[in-house]
């Protein structure tokens, strides 16, 4: 189907000064386990193009009707174009040496990926201490793109990737516990049922009995890293390129300055061990690479693309994406989205991080991070599951709370950090990958009931 | 364009295997939008969304397939590969024949000057919203429009067509007052066109409207963390709290995935007798409301709870299955890419006997919320507070700011002791992201009283 579009793009139609064609396509296998049975069986594919022109302004289109003529597409862009005022017209990639990245992978067959996805819900239900209906669902994927302009740029990639998520519920009484979490790997041998079963144990073992009472106040706390990883799925947009130029983000106009602890680093990086995420070029065909965003606690960087980069004079990171967010429709313009989105790890275990609280909380679980985070302030009301911590220990489960602040003094007051990384991922549209660990945080206001 | 015999030949085919249910989807989707940010004009994008989607059941068990190949030999290897995954059989099992299918894919017809009048609207409101005196930071002012074709047909004998229009005007602004920030979306729809949306609301004192709002809500005091009565404004004000609260928790989802506090309670009390919740994606006019949902069934009125007593789950043909309760009209999804899953459309609580003053008079001191943000359902559900005010000796008294209301629903629902005459129905829906992606819904409600909640505030005070 590409080949049309190659075609159109030697033909260009007047007015057009460049055009661009990105082709997304994957292949991909899912399967969902409930209550030991094989409850959903998927199996899709997918090859879609986006356009865009440079000419009277920058138009975009967007197509799935594999039917429809690449030239009427362009068109379509470029008089789109037309409505286009703003002076942003910086150009697409320059021609260079055609290259397409084809990890091969034989994948898995179905009956294969039955049998795995069965027996780590076995393993998995096995260990959890409680009883619970457990949800797994295995996902294998193969995806890539295509970048071709009328410059001859021709650049692209395909990749394969799993995604395992479970989620799981248990009765007490009246009320219903539920725990969740998501991975993602380069091969389905990677996933650890122990590290899948601990987390959901966890989490769970802190909703249970939840009679404690926190008052509220101010207290050391240990955030969890899956409460973490809740925070930066939306949280990564302080340092998009898009949100700097807008100055809609905390961190505008702080480039260079303290914004978070000494002890914190954060970056993002194209591909990572513990991902299964790997993005050797952005969509507008720049080749990722690592973006260093936080050294010891001051902002160095933000994420960028060919146009953010181009007006904030800031080196090209290879973060132009489109489907960043939830959205009711497909966001066609080009933005900012993390590859793999990392706060690296620390040196001391979730224990050692709550041995050394006299009196504090530690938070296991959160909800509701898109609504309860003001992206442009950075101030946050978070509903949480919280415990006590008296003497070093956890001691009673005290039921829901609601963690209050901002983020860049959650980041300011971070008095140590976890060893133990969880690489979780953007759940509802699994293109990313966010890597964080458990946080200490002095002075976190927590409400309760 | 398919044929008559093509889509029957699909489903056999499709059900070929071991199955009892096979049901092919198609979409054909035309969207356009025009945006305006830093000052001008900045983005117009047209999209086509295409493909077909198909679904094949043994018992309870799905299978679900998608593709944006929807040529016949595509969709006959898709059957074929959806009948594979189910095993095989030899011979096809005999059906009912389906109607032809008409397969009209209606184009955006617009015309320079359609994008133009179009493009005057996002103008206006970015202009609006600029002239209000208010410090906005930025702000992005947007029209989008889509026109939505499917067709469902099932190896039932179902065939259904159905052609749905949406139009909405968006705003996404920062702001700043008294030394703070706030960034808020607002958006305003309706299920129709370009004239429908403009005959229904003034964009321009919409945009201008919700950038002033936003700056009140930034000089308004902030709340210490409390347990205080709420009062909830009649529209779409309280709304969320029933979609949030126990919307989610009511479709066979949550139920099967044993992550509702509802399961099992069929038949019981689960809220006070003032409580009779709704569904009803059937209601003329509103941005929840299809003449079929995404499997063919019609849609309807559908009592959840009445008199706190619950009654019935939202249930998909699957959640229909798995948990023998009736299928009613539920099965929703994004687009073609989506298996269908139980959503609401139209949620409501119906009106009850309390008058509104009366309510706001009984509060010694409490909180007053005339609109609700989005928030995440769960055995611990949250809701962000937009616009509230403190209710001091029976009386609204200041604008507070930065809450979040959070519970448990079973305790939530039994903690409803008044609930107002007057239902007002409210077109402020919006999208609500669930398993089969986003969907419109809308919501509303009459004033309500809780009688207590839990109310997260940023003031902050040392025990």
């Amino acid at each position: 189907m590409l080949r049309n579009y190659e075609s159109a793009l030697r033909h260009l139609p007047e007015g057009v000064r460049e055009a661009e064609i990105n082709e997304e396509f994957f292949e991909e296998t899912t399967v969902t386990v409930a209550d030991g049975q094989i409850a959903d069986t998927r199996k899709s594919q997918s090859d879609v193009f986006y356009v865009r022109t440079l000419g009277y302004g920058k138009g975009y289109a967007y197509t799935e009707d594999l039917t429809e003529n690449a030239e009427n597409v362009i068109r379509r862009a470029a008089l789109n174009g037309t409505f286009q005022e703003a002076e942003d017209q910086v150009g697409f990639h320059k021609y260079e040496v055609p290259r397409f990245e084809d990890e091969h992978c034989d994948g898995y067959e179905l009956h294969e990926m039955i049998d795995h996805a069965s027996d780590l819900a076995n393993e998995i239900t096995g260990k959890i201490t409680h009883s619970v209906k457990l949800e797994l669902t295995v996902r294998q994927r193969k995806a890539g793109q295509r970048i071709v302009n009328s410059n001859g740029f021709d650049i692209g990639y395909a990749k394969p990737q799993y995604i395992l998520s479970a989620l799981a519920g248990g009765a007490e009484g009246d009320y219903v516990h539920a725990a969740d979490y998501t991975r993602s790997a380069k091969t389905l041998d990677d996933f650890d049922p122990d590290e899948f079963a601990d987390s959901l144990d966890n989490c769970l073992s802190r909703q249970y009995h939840a009679t404690g009472r926190l008052s509220s106040g101010s207290y050391e706390t240990v955030l969890a890293n899956t409460v973490v990883r809740n925070i930066f799925v939306t949280a990564w947009q302080i340092f998009s390129g898009m949100k700097a130029l807008s100055s809609s983000t905390p961190a505008a106009g702080l480039l260079n300055k303290q914004i978070a602890s000494e002890l914190i680093n954060i970056k993002d990086i194209p591909s990572f061990a513990l991902s299964g995420f790997d993005i050797p070029y952005d969509c507008e065909g720049t080749k990722c690479k690592e973006a260093d965003l936080v050294r010891s606690g001051v902002l160095v960087g933000f994420m960028q693309n060919l146009s953010t980069s181009a007006h904030l004079s800031m080196e090209n990171t290879g973060n132009a994406g489109r489907r960043a967010l939830l959205s009711g429709s497909i966001p066609i313009d080009v933005g900012v989205i993390p590859r793999n989105f990392i706060i690296e790890p620390g040196e001391k275990d979730p224990k050692e991080l709550i041995g050394e609280i006299d009196k504090g909380a530690y938070i296991t679980s959160s909800s509701d991070v898109f609504h309860t985070i003001d992206i442009a302030s950075g101030d946050f009301n978070i509903p949480c599951l919280a415990s006590k911590i008296e003497n070093g220990i956890v001691t009673e489960n005290c039921g829901p709370v609601i963690i209050t602040g901002n983020l860049i003094d959650l980041l300011k007051n971070a008095d140590a950090v976890g060893s133990d990384l969880y690489m979780g991922v953007m759940d509802e549209l699994m293109n990313y990958g966010i890597g964080v660990p458990s946080l200490r945080v002095r002075d976190l206001y927590i409400s309760s009931e | 364009m398919l044929k008559k015999d093509e889509i029957d030949s699909i489903l056999e085919t499709a059900r070929s295997g071991v199955s009892d249910f096979s049901e092919l989807f198609l979409e054909d989707r035309e969207d356009i939008g025009l945006s305006m940010s830093s000052g001008s004009m900045d983005s117009a994008t047209s999209m086509h969304i295409h493909g077909a989607g198909l679904c094949v059941m043994n018992g309870c068990h799905r299978i679900y397939l998608h593709t944006n190949d929807t040529s016949f030999s595509s969709l006959k290897e898709l059957a074929m590969k959806a009948a594979e995954m189910t095993g095989a059989e030899q011979n096809p099992k005999p059906r009912k024949n389906v109607q032809s299918m008409n397969g009209k894919c209606i184009e955006v017809p617009l015309s320079a000057d359609g994008m133009n009048r179009r493009a005057a609207v996002v103008r206006d409101m970015y202009a609006a919203a600029m002239a209000t005196g208010v410090n906005v930071r930025s702000l992005l002012t947007k029209y989008s429009e889509e026109v939505q074709n499917i067709v469902v047909a099932n190896s039932d004998g179902l065939y259904e067509e159905d052609r749905r229009t949406f139009s909405h005007i968006r705003f996404n602004a920062t702001v700043e007052a008294c030394g703070s920030g706030e960034y808020d979306f607002g958006q305003i729809g309706v299920p129709g066109g370009f004239d429908d949306l403009m005959s229904s609301v003034d964009a321009a004192d919409a945009a201008s409207e919700h950038v002033r709002r936003m700056a009140d809500r930034l000089r308004a005091e902030p709340v210490v963390s409390c347990v205080v009565p709420v009062v909830f404004e009649g529209g779409a004000g309280g709304g969320v709290l029933w979609h949030e609260m126990c919307g989610h928790n009511l479709e066979t989802t949550s139920i099967i995935n044993g992550t509702s506090d509802f399961i099992g309670k069929i038949g019981r009390r689960v809220a006070s007798e003032k409580v009779t919740l709704i569904d009803d994606g059937s209601i003329p006019g509103l941005c929840g409301t299809e003449k079929i949902d995404d499997e063919g069934t019609k849609t309807r009125k559908n009592v959840l709870i009445e008199k706190g007593i619950l009654k019935n789950y939202l249930a998909d043909r699957f959640g229909s299955r798995r948990l023998n309760v009736p299928m009613n009209g539920s099965g929703r999804r994004q687009n073609y890419t989506f298996a269908p899953t139980a959503r609401m459309h139209n949620t409501y609580l119906a009106a009850g006997e309390d008058d509104e003053e009366d309510i706001i008079r009984s509060i010694p001191e409490g909180l007053y919320v005339k609109s609700l943000g989005g928030g995440e359902e769960g055995t611990v559900f949250s809701i962000a507070v937009k616009d509230a005010f403190w209710i001091k000796n029976g009386q609204i008294d200041h604008r507070v700011k930065n809450l979040t209301l959070s519970g448990n629903a079973l305790e939530i629902l039994k903690r409803v002791d008044r609930v107002g005459r007057r239902l007002i129905k409210d077109n402020r829906g919006g999208y609500c992201g669930a398993a089969s992606g986003l969907v419109e819904t809308t919501c509303f409600a009459p004033m309500i009283r809780v009688s207590a909640m839990n109310v997260a505030g940023s003031g902050t005070r040392e025990e």
